[in-house]
């Protein structure tokens, strides 16, 4: 099932929580949700679930138009799934009967194979007759992810599914559940404040700030091409370093660096801290503040002109606080526009 | 926007909540109306009578005696099962609460038929008892019955003491008198205040020992000039004042303690008990005799009665008046879940139409019953009078009353349904009317089942509004045993109130069972 966003808005009062979000997500595609808290990843979320209404634009699920800002088809009558982030477990239901409850048409002998494979998959089926309550946090999200898998729904839309989950675990259920639903070609769009989780499920990330896409592309084009400084600086640890671009390079505090991509005036040079090398030439620059974090080390240097920069180096490096160490890029750099107010 | 049922709900949830604010306010507002007739110079000259301050010095007298009482009692008692090494602690527990299922009016009832040269003293033991009446009748009575709330509540504090706190503030530096007064101390205040208002305002509203411990209060001074209305709605107002300004304490209390969280994380640990050592005899002593007086007494007493009476005891009375009080009670319960479901699933958003509805509840659970009962009989009198004669005055006064205990448990059960659990429905193909059908309703079930069993065995068991309000020749089982104990009949009154004991004793049992369950 195709999930299409056409200019879709969602107003809480006089307050925009989704300025118009143009997104396709063609079917089996996993799109992941990425984005601050207020940004609108929720309000886009439950638009498509039918849980709020928009007020102009359009949402399409499969060939059908399901809300139009007149039209709203409500959402037990819509067919995508939902995972919420507070799970939403029927208190008086036990487990088995949660997973259950979409599948009153089924006959019973099929429904119940649904509902333990849909256990196993989440690894609870010895957990089938608990009541919700005297489950953990991590088990009662198992639970959510394996009510919202059995009726095996054509697209699922999922609200931070995995986040209450133990460290131990999540990544096997995370493996379990993208497995079947990659196998069914179940089209996903999912929310995770964890960016190393999105950049794993996703095919593509879509970037929200304000209530406004920023950015949707595959999570390398993302991460090594970001639109603009918001994005790049959301998707990990960055130096922006301001310079004046002359085509194929661009003058900054770390010197002359080659460009991947032609630009010109004044950009900002988007350089990942483990980009930066330390050698014997480049730009002279004073280390003030040194983390030890076991594989590497993270490094802060003040170069002449007052810039701050973040490096990350191999933790055996020497360098040390008060140490005045020489910074290069050897790599092709991208740049984006200067902003007013990079977040 | 979403579906025209939402607007439909929303004025379904409104008119119940109307319906409960209009049951409370318009006895209040009658009350004042009634009042506002005297003739202002006979109003002030009758109230300022040495009569009037009497009256209330006697009912703050009795209402401090029982509270400093059950305080002596429950604190030491508290102690000893959760920090002691008593033995049998949840045993003395189960005794603590067992008064509990033993009605005021019993209690009293059993006390004083006890002395005096024709009491059941004299018949089971041999001696003549002491007659136990007045003052220190109707106080005894009073606390034995209510000395179990502050228990409950003095035990559940002394539970939540964590021992690392005490060691928090040993660490910091403090001595063990600091940690009793700086970090003991304040953890009982709040327990303490909670019990006094709930104690206060049962004390306040109490008819059925005061009556029969001939103790002049308010409540039973406005009974006895029951037939003076204006009189009658004066003092009304003396005890609606009491009752509000108890209730404003109350929220000042709470304010200032703010919300009640868990400071803390990991479990408390047990600390050591403490031994006893040669105290053990005497506290043994003195629960024996607590534990006796308590509820040996009023059940001793009761079946004593029974057996002296059994010769002329007739079943037709008594299933008569059983069933008098069933068909106050079965509709009247109706009333006050139905509308309680949608009042207390409209509390549950927090916005000021709830806080006023939930106020309301509280309000009519806490105005004495008596003053409740004149407003409904001045209503009654100038807006409809056929009504006066029906039970449906009765049954609209009890929802007014008991709309708070049918709340109780869904209150508790609400919160753990929230919106999302409607979406999560839908999202898995479920209309709006399958929602409620499959999860709103059966996710409450419970809750409303508890709140109707609640608010069913309190009515069986009221005495004030089922003897004032209840048309002519309905005899009720409280009613009946009340008022063959009040003309010292009490072999007659003992059928009555066995039958009550043991109605008395479910609803204590589910009253625990709830507590126990929300722990």
């Amino acid at each position: 099932m195709k999930i299409e966003f056409d200019g879709a808005q969602v107003r809480y009062g006089s307050t925009v929580a989704l300025a118009g979000l143009d997104v396709a997500v063609p079917t089996g595609e996993w799109l992941g949700l990425v984005g601050p808290s207020g940004s609108g990843k929720t309000s886009a979320l439950r638009a498509a679930a039918g849980f709020e209404p928009i007020t102009a634009g359009r949402i399409t699920l499969g060939e059908a138009v399901v809300a139009d800002g007149r039209r709203h088809l409500p959402p037990e009558k819509r067919g995508p799934g939902f995972v919420f982030q507070e799970f939403a477990l029927f208190p008086h239901l036990s487990v088995a009967e949660n997973v259950a409850f979409g599948l009153r048409r089924l006959p019973r002998a099929a429904r119940e194979q649904r509902v333990r494979d849909a256990l196993e998959r989440v690894e609870l089926a010895p957990l089938a007759d608990r009541a919700p309550g005297t489950l953990s946090g991590g088990q009662q999200q198992r639970v959510a992810l394996a009510r919202a898998l059995a009726p095996a729904p054509p697209a699922l839309l999922m609200d931070e599914p995995f986040g209450s989950l133990d460290p131990g675990l999540r990544s096997a259920v995370r493996r379990r559940v993208a497995e079947a639903l990659r196998a069914r070609g179940c089209t996903v769009i999912f929310i995770s404040h964890d960016i190393d989780e999105t950049f794993a499920l996703a095919d593509r990330v879509a970037i929200l700030r304000g209530g406004v896409l920023q950015q949707v592309a595959p999570p390398e084009e993302a991460y090594t091409r970001p639109a603009n400084a918001f994005v790049a600086g959301f998707l990990g640890p960055v130096d922006l370093l301001p310079g004046d671009a002359r085509g194929a390079h661009i003058d900054t505090a770390l010197g002359r660096l080659t460009l991947a991509r032609p630009a010109t005036g004044p950009r900002l040079a988007v350089v990942r801290p483990h980009r930066i090398t330390v050698g014997p030439t480049g730009a002279p620059a004073a280390i003030t503040e040194r983390i030890y974090r076991g594989h590497e080390a993270q490094l802060t240097a003040r170069t002449a002109d007052g810039l701050t920069i973040a490096i990350r180096l191999p933790s055996e490096h020497p360098a040390r606080p008060g140490d005045t160490v020489h910074l290069s890029v050897p790599d092709p750099v991208e740049t984006v526009a200067v902003d007013p107010d990079p977040g | 926007m979403i579906d025209p049922l939402r607007r439909a709900r929303t004025a379904a949830l409104y008119l119940p909540a109307l319906a409960v604010l209009a049951a409370v306010a318009i006895p209040l507002a009658f009350v004042i109306l009634r009042a506002a007739d005297a003739d202002p110079a006979d109003a002030r000259a009758w109230l300022w009578r040495p009569r009037t301050a009497e009256l209330l010095l006697n009912t703050l007298a009795l209402g401090l005696t029982v509270v400093a009482a059950s305080i002596a009692i429950a604190f030491p008692l508290a102690w000893l099962v959760t920090r002691s090494d008593l033995r049998w602690p949840r045993a003395v527990t189960l005794c603590a609460i067992l008064p509990l299922a033993i009605p005021g009016y019993v209690m009293a009832y059993a006390l004083r038929s006890l002395g005096g040269p024709l009491g059941a003293g004299q018949a089971l033991l041999g001696v003549t008892l002491p007659r136990i009446d007045g003052f220190i009748g109707a106080a005894l009575a009073l606390t034995l019955y209510n000395f179990p709330y502050f228990f409950l509540t003095f035990r559940a504090a002394f539970d939540r003491l964590d021992p690392a706190q005490a060691e928090a503030a040993r660490a910091l530096g403090a001595g063990p008198g600091r940690i009793l007064l700086a970090v003991h101390l304040p953890r009982f205040v709040p327990a303490a205040l909670a019990g006094a208002l709930v104690v206060g305002l049962y004390v306040l509203g109490d008819f059925g020992v005061v009556s029969l411990m001939r103790f002049d209060t308010l409540s039973l001074a406005l009974y006895t000039s029951w037939s003076r209305m204006e009189q009658g709605a004066l003092l009304a107002l003396i005890l609606i004042g009491l009752t509000l300004l108890l209730l404003a304490a109350e929220a000042l209390v709470a304010l200032r303690r703010g919300p009640v969280a868990a400071a803390g994380l990991g479990e408390a640990r047990r600390p050591r008990p403490i031994p006893l050592g040669r105290l053990e005899a005497p506290v043994w002593l003195a629960l024996a005799a607590l534990i006796s007086l308590c509820v040996v007494v009023p059940v001793g007493t009761t079946l004593h009665w029974m057996l002296a009476g059994a010769a002329h005891f007739d079943l037709g009375d008594l299933t008569a008046a059983a069933a008098d009080s069933l068909s106050a009670a079965l509709p009247a319960t109706a009333l006050t879940v139905a509308l309680a479901v949608p009042v207390a699933w409209l509390a549950r958003r927090r916005t000021w139409p709830a806080r006023i509805v939930e106020r309301a509840a509280q309000l009519g659970y806490a105005i004495p019953s008596l003053a409740l009962a004149l407003g409904f009989v001045v209503f009654a009198l100038r807006t409809v009078p056929s009504i006066r004669d029906t039970l449906a005055l009765l049954w609209i006064a009890y929802a007014a009353h008991f709309m708070m205990l049918a709340m109780g448990p869904l209150r508790g059960t609400l919160p753990l349904l929230s919106t999302r659990h409607e979406e999560a429905a839908r999202s898995l193909g479920c209309g709006p009317l399958g929602v409620l059908r499959r999860v709103t309703l059966p996710a409450l079930r419970g809750a409303i089942v508890a709140g109707a069993a609640l608010t069913l065995l309190a009515i069986l068991k009221e005495l004030p509004l089922a003897k004032l309000l209840a048309p002519l020749g309905s005899r009720s089982l409280a009613v009946s045993a009340w008022a063959f104990a009040d003309e010292a009949l009490f072999a007659d009154a003992a059928p009555y109130a066995l039958t009550l004991l043991a109605i008395s004793s479910c609803s204590a049992a589910l009253v625990l069972r709830a507590g126990r369950e929300a722990a």
